[in-house]
């Protein structure tokens, strides 16, 4: 990639422009990933999606799996809109329900 | 069907005579469907492969030009995702062909994966044709037609050999 400009280190890094860039990429996961409810996903495979693909540990996947079951949705993540696309193609790669939705 | 790991991360999966058999089965099915054109596909199935909805109701109008864009992003991912997994179910059948007894392939952790989500499309693509529901799936659907039954039983046995793929790492509560 083409650098413009001169090169900032990282321990020359403004602390105004890292909390700008921070703000910036918060505001911008304005999209959550919806899971929803389906009568033939095992509850088991479920949580190894969860844990496979977002990388959530045993405790979060099961808490999700129950909310989907129970509630006929669950939000597993609010990301920017490519990282949500990325998820959501994952997720509906191993079979899951699966939307994203830009937050209100 | 057992399903070990060994060494580097990867994993040997070993089958019984009638289990590779079932397995071909499935493959030469899911080959078939991932070759056939979207247009020729039932709604349901359409919708599957288009939106990953397998449940009509949750189907849900996108908002906005960036919700479209998104839709569309995704609707080609799912296009390219058939293509690929076609030519793995057609790599592994030429595998199942060239084996012999002792039935056994070897696979990275990713190509468990994507072994494991193969068979669970095969179950969804089989409850789209058939409209299974969970208290079919629940209650073997008594007085259901045939096809119905066989849909449910391949459903609940593709089930069984996923929950073995995935073995020490599925859920225990």
């Amino acid at each position: 990639m083409i650098q413009r400009g001169p090169v900032m280190s990282q321990t020359e890094a403004s602390p105004d422009v890292d909390v700008e860039e921070k703000l910036k990429e918060a505001f911008a996961r304005g999209w959550s990933v919806i899971v929803w409810n389906d009568p033939i996903n095992l509850m088991d495979y479920v949580v190894y999606v969860f844990k496979s693909v977002l990388k959530m540990n045993e405790q979060d996947a099961s808490r999700h799996m129950w909310e989907v079951h129970k509630n006929g949705k669950s939000v597993v993540a609010r990301e920017t809109r490519e990282k949500s696309e990325m998820i959501v193609h994952r997720l509906r790669a191993f079979g899951l329900n699966t939307t994203m939705e830009e937050a209100a | 069907m057992t399903c070990d790991p060994i060494d580097g991360g990867r994993w040997k999966l070993t089958f019984e005579e009638p289990e590779a058999a079932f397995l071909m089965n499935v493959l030469v099915r899911l080959a078939r469907h991932y070759r056939e054109d979207l247009g020729q596909l039932s709604p349901g199935l359409r919708r599957f492969w288009q939106n990953g909805s397998s449940v009509a109701a949750t189907e849900q109008p996108a908002k906005g030009a960036e919700a479209e864009e998104s839709r569309e992003v995704l609707s080609e991912s799912r296009a390219e995702l058939r293509s690929e997994r076609l030519a793995l179910a057609e790599s592994w059948l030429r595998d199942f062909e060239l084996a012999e007894e002792p039935w056994e392939m070897e696979m990275t952790n990713a190509e468990r994966d994507e072994f494991v989500a193969m068979l669970n499309d095969r179950r969804l693509i089989l409850a789209v044709e058939a409209g299974v529901t969970r208290e079919e799936h629940i209650t073997s659907s008594k007085g259901a037609l045939e096809d119905r039954r066989a849909a449910i039983l391949e459903i609940d046995v593709l089930g069984h050999f996923i929950m073995v793929l995935l073995g020490p790492q599925i859920y225990r509560p």
